[in-house]
């Protein structure tokens, strides 16, 4: 069955060119061009996915208001935000809302969205089928679901974005090993700088130490990549 | 010698040395009031003078009664004042040089037994002096246990006291020495003592030639009839041989008059007495008639501390200079209570009217003197009258005038110059302070590090720190407002740039990969990859300082990270050679591992891009007591002045060159500088002469962990 894709973005010509780009790869896409409208759809049914710009005609909230909504009516949807600003990142980052993530917009965004969107679908149907313990992994005191995209840290659940996912698992494949910036980056389907590759593992250190204080498994390289250290 | 600076409070001390004009116009007044006063006094002086004479020429028998014209030797003692003040101590120095010598007539005189002496009167205020020098072979003294006076050489004095009474004196000596009279009986032919006289008293004493005797009687004993006698034993049974008087040849025993003062006149004057005033009047002759008042009273002088004799130096220096007078200057006699009669002669011989000033001993206190001629009915010159005062009043009035006004204006030239001074140095350090704060508020590369706090002063400096403070914080305004500019600017850019390469996108999947059109999509991709990019740059350099707070520090050795960041830097770089020292052990520091990376990244692709092709790029790590110290060295053009003050500023690019991929926006050097802020290290960059070819060199210091 064709998913449904909802897009919610203010800009015109964005919009219009990130729905031809989906459904070329073949989904069904719905845009809205304001937090009311989407709002008002939303209210009657909802679409199998939606990816939400987090501004909204100087709404800056505009993207989460709607994504608390389509949470209260579904837990299981996958929603991706669109963002403009590093900050935005961080704000997404913090919101516990699972398996969820986030592009900016620029001109890689179309480069990277299909991988996302395809992941995240799969996610979703691997939830909808019983755990294959054939795919955990474990790593020391972290166990890694890839179909799930779940973490568990000394088994305490730690919700990850798909983003940050992708850099643990690209970092835990082969422990000891350094990966480098570039690594990294291409094994998360971002290109950025290395400044945001150090915020990103920064983010995903912030949420492991959150629960165990005494996290230091990933070790920066002299500065030049990351490594994994089984404690 | 350093040079001083005109600073405000040098400027304030040369400006408060015009307060000195408050002390001399203080003494300017005094001397003008001085003067003022004592011309005051002097018209005074005179209008006694003149009033007194008027009286006295209205009285037209006053000087019938008395002997005027002519003194008589014979018949009168005259009382001249004696010059010097006479000690009574058998030395004849102090007399002036008028005695007369009287001696005995052929017919007295008996053979070898010669008689004679010199004699001489005078008055001194109450006193007649008188003088004896008497020519004695044979000097014959009172046997002490004697009664009889008239057994050894005596003096005898006759006189009429005021009442009118006829009295006797005997000195008759026991020894040499004060002596005193001795009164006697009355009666005929008899030497009676009655009574020891000690009023009337002297001095005798014995000299080669006989002897002198110096003595006094007051006038308060004495009338106007006087006569003494000089009475020779030459034997010690005491038998007078000889006996000589000051009298007439042939009445031997007569009285002379003596003039002490008319009494008539005196009575007059007594009605003006008025105080510290002596009113003299003198006859032709120039004989004291009458007298009232003295000038006794005259105010010794203060004693004079060290700042009354300074005040009172430099008040006489300024009064003289203003008032153009010498006060008393040029008189070579000080006044003494004794008149040289030079001064009345203008006045007793051609009738003129004379005023003067003479000072007294001492120095500070003035007589004024007033001298009018007295006339009688026919015009002629019969007398002067004389009026003296002394300026006292007005002089211990100055005095206490000069010191306080002295200690007053001192004291506000003090507290004057003080409080400038204060106030001077208070609006120095206000200033300087100012001063201060401005300078520190912008930093050497014009980057504004903080602001002003401005007081709440309402003067200007008040003003000017609010003006300051103001303007610091506008530019600090505008900094901020464009710094968020290009934040929104390029936050603005991104939007449209990722709208175009979405919709390129779209068009290559559209046209699909055979199409030709394909290259020219593919740079046009590109290119705005590459816009995009640049925009990034700017972003993350601006958000730099924000980033760094959030990065984490950790304990890591240096050495190690320098050889695997060696080795790196030898792949990113072929067609550059290296030569990297990095010492033994391990030099642990403190840091953010990714941004010294980071940092050092930068410095490296800046010293490789400004090499000279094929030279080395040297890299040396060195530990010293408290820093690890990195110097990275390149050959190539020196960096200028100018550049070495900006170059770690942002946006600031020396580069000539293009870089390979053609983006440069000169951010290296200034997130080099940023990063090495944030771990409070340093970095200097040089430019190495002393080697060449020309190298220049950056040595970045970081504080050992």
């Amino acid at each position: 069955m064709t998913k449904l894709i909802a897009l919610v973005e203010d800009d015109e010509l964005l919009r219009k060119n990130y729905a031809d780009a989906l459904r070329r790869d073949g989904y069904n896409v719905v845009t809205y061009c304001s937090r009311q409208e989407a709002s008002d759809a939303f209210n009657s049914s909802l679409p199998d996915m939606a990816i939400l710009d987090i501004m909204l005609d100087d709404d800056s909230e505009g993207g989460f208001e709607i994504c608390r909504q389509l949470r209260y009516k579904s837990t299981t949807i996958p929603i991706i935000f669109l963002t403009a600003r590093t900050n935005d990142v961080d704000r997404v980052s913090g919101l516990r809302l699972g398996a969820w993530d986030y592009l900016t917009k620029d001109t890689t965004t179309l480069d990277f969205l299909p991988a996302r969107v395809s992941s995240l679908f799969n996610v979703i149907d691997s939830f909808k089928i019983p755990t294959n313990k054939a795919v955990e992994r474990k790593v020391g005191s972290l166990m890694l679901d890839e179909e799930r995209k779940q973490v568990f840290w000394k088994d305490v659940s730690i919700s990850l974005s798909l983003t940050e996912f992708w850099l643990l698992l690209c970092l835990t494949k082969h422990p000891g090993h350094v990966k480098s910036h570039q690594q990294l980056m291409h094994s998360a389907n971002v290109v950025v700088t290395d400044n945001a590759i150090t915020a990103h593992i920064r983010r995903i250190r912030d949420k492991f130490k959150s629960i165990d204080p005494e996290f230091s498994s990933i070790k920066s390289e002299y500065g030049m990549g990351y490594r994994w250290v089984n404690e | 010698m350093p040079k001083l600076k005109f600073t405000l409070r040098v400027k304030l001390i040369f400006a408060s040395i015009f307060l000195l004009a408050i002390p001399l116009s203080g003494f300017w007044y005094v001397s003008n009031m001085m003067s003022f006063l004592l011309k005051g006094q002097e018209q005074v002086v005179s209008l006694t003078a003149r009033s007194v004479t008027a009286i006295l020429n209205n009285s037209p028998n006053l000087f019938k009664r008395n002997i005027l014209e002519s003194v008589d030797e014979e018949k009168e003692y005259p009382l001249y004042r004696l010059p010097n003040k006479i000690k009574l101590d058998g030395n004849k120095q102090d007399w002036p040089n008028r005695s007369k010598q009287i001696e005995l007539n052929n017919k007295e005189q008996t053979e070898n037994k010669p008689l004679s002496f010199s004699h001489q009167v005078g008055r001194i205020d109450n006193y007649l002096y008188a003088l004896f020098d008497v020519q004695d072979k044979n000097i014959i003294l009172r046997n002490p246990n004697t009664l009889h006076l008239e057994k050894s050489d005596h003096l005898q004095i006759l006189l009429r006291d005021i009442d009118g009474e006829l009295k006797k004196y005997l000195i008759s000596p026991v020894r040499e020495g004060w002596v005193t009279a001795h009164e006697m009986s009355l009666k005929e032919k008899t030497f009676i003592p009655v009574k020891n006289e000690t009023k009337i008293h002297g001095f005798w004493k014995n000299n080669a030639n006989g002897y002198l005797i110096e003595m006094r009687i007051p006038f308060s004993h004495l009338g106007n009839k006087l006569i003494f006698s000089i009475n020779d034993v030459d034997e010690p049974s005491g038998k007078v041989i000889n006996s000589l008087s000051t009298g007439r040849k042939n009445k031997s025993w007569e009285m002379k008059t003596v003039l002490t003062s008319s009494a008539d006149i005196k009575k007059i004057l007594s009605y003006l007495e008025i105080p510290d005033t002596k009113i003299w009047v003198v006859d032709k002759k120039n004989r004291i008639r009458a007298s009232i008042g003295s000038l006794d009273n005259y105010i010794a002088s203060e004693p004079e501390n060290l700042f009354r004799s300074f005040a009172n130096k430099a008040f006489r220096f300024i009064y003289e200079y203003y008032t153009a007078s010498s006060p008393a200057r040029n008189e070579t006699k000080p006044y003494l209570s004794v008149y040289d009669f030079t001064d009345l002669k203008p006045t007793l011989e051609m009738g003129k009217s004379v005023s003067m000033r003479k000072s007294l001993p001492g120095g500070n206190t003035e007589i004024i003197i007033d001298i009018e001629p007295l006339t009688d009915s026919a015009d002629n010159i019969i007398g002067a009258v004389v009026v003296e005062q002394t300026t006292d009043n007005i002089l211990l009035e100055k005095r206490h005038i000069i010191e306080d006004t002295i200690y007053i204006t001192l004291v506000v030239f003090i507290i004057g110059t003080l409080f400038l001074f204060i106030f001077a140095s208070r609006l120095s350090s206000r200033i300087r302070k100012l001063s201060n704060d401005a300078d520190n508020a912008i930093g050497k590369d014009g980057k504004i590090i903080s602001s002003i706090t401005s007081t709440d002063a309402s003067d200007e400096i008040g003003d000017l720190s609010r003006n300051l403070a103001a303007m610091i914080t506008r530019l600090k305004k505008v900094a901020d407002y464009q710094e968020k500019m290009a934040n929104n600017l390029e936050h603005e850019l991104r939007t449209p740039l990722a709208g175009i390469s979405a919709s390129l996108i779209n068009l290559k999947r559209e046209i699909g990969k055979g199409d030709k059109s394909n290259e020219y999509l593919v740079g046009a991709l590109e290119n705005l990859t590459k816009t995009e990019g640049i925009l990034s740059k700017i972003r993350d350099a601006s958000m730099l300082e924000e980033a760094l707070k959030q990065g984490e520090f950790e304990e890591f050795d240096l050495c190690k990270a320098m050889t695997a960041w060696g080795n790196f830097y030898e792949l990113s770089f072929p067609e550059t050679s290296f030569d990297i020292a990095i010492p033994e052990g391990e030099i642990i520091i403190f840091a953010d591992p990714e941004r010294i990376y980071q940092m050092m990244d930068k410095l490296v692709e800046n010293s490789v891009d400004f090499s000279t092709p094929n030279s080395t790029v040297i890299i040396k790590l060195i530990k010293n007591k408290k820093n690890a110290e990195i110097t990275i060295i390149n050959e190539g053009e020196h960096i200028n002045n100018q550049t070495m003050d900006q170059m770690f500023n942002s946006m600031v690019s020396l580069r000539t060159v293009e870089k390979s991929d053609g983006i440069h926006m000169g951010l290296g050097l200034y997130i080099v500088r940023t990063i090495i802020d944030h771990h409070r290290g340093s970095i200097q960059a040089k430019n190495i002469d002393n080697d060449p070819p020309d190298k220049v060199a950056f040595i970045v210091r970081l504080p050992l962990g």
